[in-house]
């Protein structure tokens, strides 16, 4: 198969984009979204949190969904391939 | 011997003026003496270090060659497999795994050279940290001040060096963590391109990011025990198919010849006055008046952050369902939330990761070396938990790593080159393109015979 390459991009043109861009919809932080999140995730993958952990837990997913949210809205071509390349 | 280097004590021990058991119980006589105010060491293996100083010295007697490291004392950071001990890597958890039964590829490697192993070495909590600090071992104490941080996650590696207990040490980077702790303790610390050393029988921590590295007083030091430990090793997936490159020939080269850029924009922010002195004085030294647009290393960092999150809550995710209190609260808070990451944003980081490389590799077309700041500031106080970047007070812990994270991401080489700003030290990022160690190590030895670098261990009071 053959691909095309990942085009590099004048920046400014890539932030204009950005700007253009919808930005996901990242939970905000201090409130009933993130806590729900973290509890069915805790619940599915069998995970016990004590409730006294939340506030903490929930600042550093904040974070982490900020920092997310940076990478999610660079665009890319839908063919770019992730950094680990497997092979068979 | 306190301050000697690698290359005098081997050569000690060479010709005879010393014997590597005189070595070893002087460095484990100083270990006794000061690990008390440093905390650096949480194993001490004084039986084995003597029983292969002995081996060493017998060789000598019968006339064998001797290895470039013969009889130089070093140690580990407490991931490092080492044949009975438990790999605790800075946890309580781990330290209810059986012993190790064999020990990881990097030390065989360097006692394969000479080198006599005397113990292992304070970090943090599964080397999710950049402060030194340990919950379960207490914190790693900075030689140059015992109530500053050493910088972590290599804290104990950082400090024992620096406090001149041993001359060399290794440690793990997975996003700053052989670099922040050679910039808080004034040491010089090599991060070599991602997949060049094995990890063999190491703890793990983030599997695409984790290197491992030596620190030492000298870069030529960094380059003999680099020199030792470089080849494949079918033992980790990752360890690539090359030849070993020896570097130690070639530090006498200097920096003459090499392109020399200053990275700007990103880098260039949240500076303490102390980290711009750093950055002046090597530009200066170098010549260098270029500055160079590393593109996106904002994002850069950020897509390291996600990757790391989640890797990291992937390793541990049985060990959070059963032994969750057994954590240091703030590793298990931040590994829990990485649990919870959408896939989509990670396999999207990894695509980033890709996209940015390819736009840094354009660059070292154009440029040999690429100097950028270690750590926004010199080492805090321990405990501190926040600063002021540019008048905003900021969470201290995870902007440590600001300018050693963008780096990591794509396994660039790396020397962190310690400066002795007064009144603490800080070091400057020397990044080289992939596989080109050489190239860094030959401009730290530069900088050190042009009275820029240098590592000032103190002892301990």
């Amino acid at each position: 198969m053959t691909r095309k390459r990942t085009k590099a991009r004048p920046a400014r043109k890539t932030q204009s984009r950005a700007r253009k861009t919808p930005k996901p919809r990242t939970p905000q932080a201090g409130g009933e979204p993130l806590d729900a999140l973290i509890a069915a995730g805790a619940r599915s993958l069998g995970l016990k949190i004590d409730r006294r952990w939340m506030a903490e837990i929930r600042n550093q997913l904040t974070v982490t969904l900020r920092h997310g949210a940076s990478v999610a809205e660079f665009r890319l071509l839908d063919d770019a391939e992730p950094a680990p390349v497997f092979e068979a | 011997m306190e301050q000697a280097s690698v290359s005098d004590i081997a050569g000690a021990v060479g010709s005879g003026r010393t014997t590597a058991l005189a070595v070893a119980d002087a460095a484990l006589a100083r270990i006794a003496d000061r690990n008390r105010a440093l905390n650096a060491f949480t194993d001490v293996v004084a039986g084995r270090a003597r029983a292969r100083a002995r081996a060493i010295d017998k060789a000598r007697s019968e006339g064998r060659a001797l290895g470039p490291l013969a009889g130089v004392p070093f140690a580990v950071k407490n991931l490092f497999d080492v044949e009975g001990l438990p790999t605790r890597a800075g946890s309580k958890i781990n330290r209810d795994l059986p012993v190790a039964a064999r020990d990881a590829t990097l030390i065989e490697r360097l006692e394969a050279a000479g080198a006599v192993l005397v113990g292992a070495l304070n970090m943090g909590e599964y080397a999710y940290d950049f402060t030194g600090e340990n919950v379960h071992d207490g914190a790693s104490r900075n030689p140059h001040d015992l109530g500053r941080m050493t910088g972590g996650s290599s804290g104990g590696s950082g400090g024992a060096v620096a406090g001149g207990l041993v001359p060399l040490a290794l440690g793990s980077d997975t996003n700053g963590s052989i670099r922040v702790p050679a910039s808080f303790c004034g040491v010089f610390g090599l991060k070599p391109t991602y997949g060049r050393l094995s990890r063999a029988r190491t703890f793990p921590f983030v599997a695409s990011f984790d290197h491992l590295g030596p620190f030492a007083r000298s870069a030529s030091d960094l380059a003999l025990a680099y020199d030792v430990m470089q080849g494949h090793d079918p033992d980790d997936p990752v360890c690539a198919e090359r030849p070993a490159e020896p570097t130690t020939g070639a530090l006498a080269q200097g920096a003459a010849g090499l392109r020399v850029a200053v990275a700007g924009g990103y880098f260039r922010n949240g500076l303490f006055p102390e980290a711009k002195v750093a950055i002046e004085r090597v530009a200066s030294a170098l010549g260098a008046k270029r500055e160079i647009e590393i593109p996106e290393a904002a994002r850069a960092r950020s897509a390291a952050y996600v990757i790391t999150a989640a890797e990291g809550a992937a390793l541990h995710l049985d060990r959070l369902r059963k032994r969750s209190r057994d954590f240091d609260p703030a590793v298990r808070d931040r590994l829990i939330a990485g649990t919870v990451i959408p896939a989509s944003l990670v396999v999207q980081a990894q695509k980033f990761r890709r996209w940015y490389r390819e736009r840094v590799l354009q660059l070292f077309r154009e440029v040999d070396v690429i100097l950028a700041p270690a750590t926004p500031c010199a080492a805090p106080n321990i405990g501190q938990q926040t600063f002021v970047l540019d008048g905003v007070e900021m969470p201290l812990r995870p902007n440590i790593g600001v300018y050693t994270q963008p780096i990591s991401f794509i396994g660039l080489p790396v020397v962190a080159a310690p400066i002795p700003v007064k009144p603490l030290p800080i070091a400057v990022q020397i990044v080289a393109a992939p596989w080109r160690e050489d190239i860094a190590l030959r401009v730290a030895h530069a900088l050190e015979r042009l009275g820029v670098a240098a590592a000032t261990p103190r002892p301990a009071a």
